[in-house]
Parts: C-alpha cells; sequence; structure tokens
C-alpha cells in the first residue's frame, strides 16, 4: 500500500480495489443463495424437507448470510452502511405491521401459511428502501 | 452541512474516485458530502481535515 501511495493516482485505484472485492462479495451470494436453493430441492420429499437436514440446511444458509454480511459491512462506507440500516428498520417495521394485519385479517380470511410472504415482502422493501436512497443521492 | 470540499478537491485535480480513495470511502459519499446530502462522522470529517492539512472549521461550516 505504501508503494502504491507514492503514485499519484492511488485513490482511483484503491476505490477500484475496493469495487472488485465487493462485486466478488456480490457474486458468492449470488452462488451461495442458488447452492443453497438448488439444494433444498434434491433434500425435499413431496416439497418437504426431513426435519434434521432442513435445520442443518437452514443453519448453513444462516452462517453463510451471516459471513457474507460481515464480509460486505467491512467493505462499505458509512453512507452506505446508514442506507443499509435504514432498509433494514424499514423493512422490519413493515414485516411487523403485516403480520398484525395478516394476523387480524386471518380471523376473517383463513392464510396458510403467511411467513414466507411477509419475509419476502420485507426483503423488497429493504432493496427498495436501499435504491430509493442511492437514486436520491 | 456546507463545506469546500468541492472546491479543496478541485485545487487539486482530484476526481471524486481519487478523493473517495485517499479518504477509503466510496465515490458516492464523496459526491453527497459534496453536495450537503451527508453530514459526515466525526472520525471521517477529522480524516478529511488531515488529508488536506486544514482543521474542520476550515472546511465545514454549520451556519
Amino acid at each position: 500500500m505504501i508503494g502504491d501511495m507514492t503514485d499519484e493516482n492511488w485513490g482511483t485505484r484503491r476505490v477500484a480495489r475496493r469495487n472488485r472485492r465487493r462485486a466478488a462479495i456480490a457474486v458468492t451470494a449470488i452462488v451461495v443463495s442458488l447452492a443453497f436453493g438448488i439444494g433444498g430441492r434434491y433434500l425435499a420429499t413431496d416439497g418437504i424437507i426431513a426435519d434434521r437436514p432442513a435445520l442443518l440446511w437452514a443453519s448453513g444458509l444462516l452462517l453463510a448470510g451471516a459471513l457474507l454480511i460481515g464480509f460486505l459491512w467491512r467493505e462499505i462506507d458509512e453512507l452506505q452502511r446508514r442506507r443499509l440500516v435504514n432498509g433494514a428498520a424499514l423493512a422490519g417495521v413493515t414485516c411487523m405491521a403485516l403480520l398484525v394485519l395478516i394476523k387480524a385479517a386471518g380471523r376473517l380470511v383463513p392464510v396458510a401459511d403467511p411467513m414466507i410472504d411477509v419475509m419476502m415482502i420485507g426483503a423488497m422493501v429493504m432493496v427498495a428502501t436501499i435504491i430509493v436512497q442511492r437514486v436520491r443521492g | 452541512m456546507k463545506n469546500r470540499l468541492k472546491v479543496l478537491r478541485a485545487e487539486r485535480d482530484w476526481s471524486q474516485a481519487e478523493l473517495a480513495g485517499r479518504l477509503d470511502v466510496s465515490r458516492q459519499a464523496v459526491n453527497a458530502i459534496e453536495t450537503g446530502k451527508h453530514d459526515p462522522s466525526l472520525t471521517l470529517a477529522f480524516r478529511i481535515g488531515r488529508l488536506f492539512s486544514l482543521s474542520i472549521e476550515e472546511i465545514f461550516d454549520d451556519r
């Protein structure tokens, strides 16, 4: 790094290196998601994964997710962290409100298993919040 | 918060990416600070001051 810092454009190269590391984390996240998704289908019988493999699978997915978020957290700066936290906070509040609404609506219209839908909506809210913040500068 | 970051950067003929790299932040962060859309943390403000050899008050103005 010190050798690089004598160069006039070392800052630009540092940004490029950081972007490459972030891209590598993003690609890894996609590959891991696909691997867990496809692998999960092989474990399932009639759409249901047996209890123990399901638990191992879910634990592995959570561990991989936590590791990737940890790596990403180290690579992003304070502005990007704030945007991420804003997105996560809004997603959390949305999920809480949706769960209450679905629970109340469930008395009138039975809903089979709304948790996965609520999680997906939460994830979409988080991504949308991050994109809107980024577009607005 | 107003600041002189854009002027200081221009004086040194640095791009936003170059300044971002020297501060170890993203180019988006430099842009957001320059346009007043993001107030940097105290740590980053000190880093900016050290980079330009100026005090924080000489770069940022909260009035």
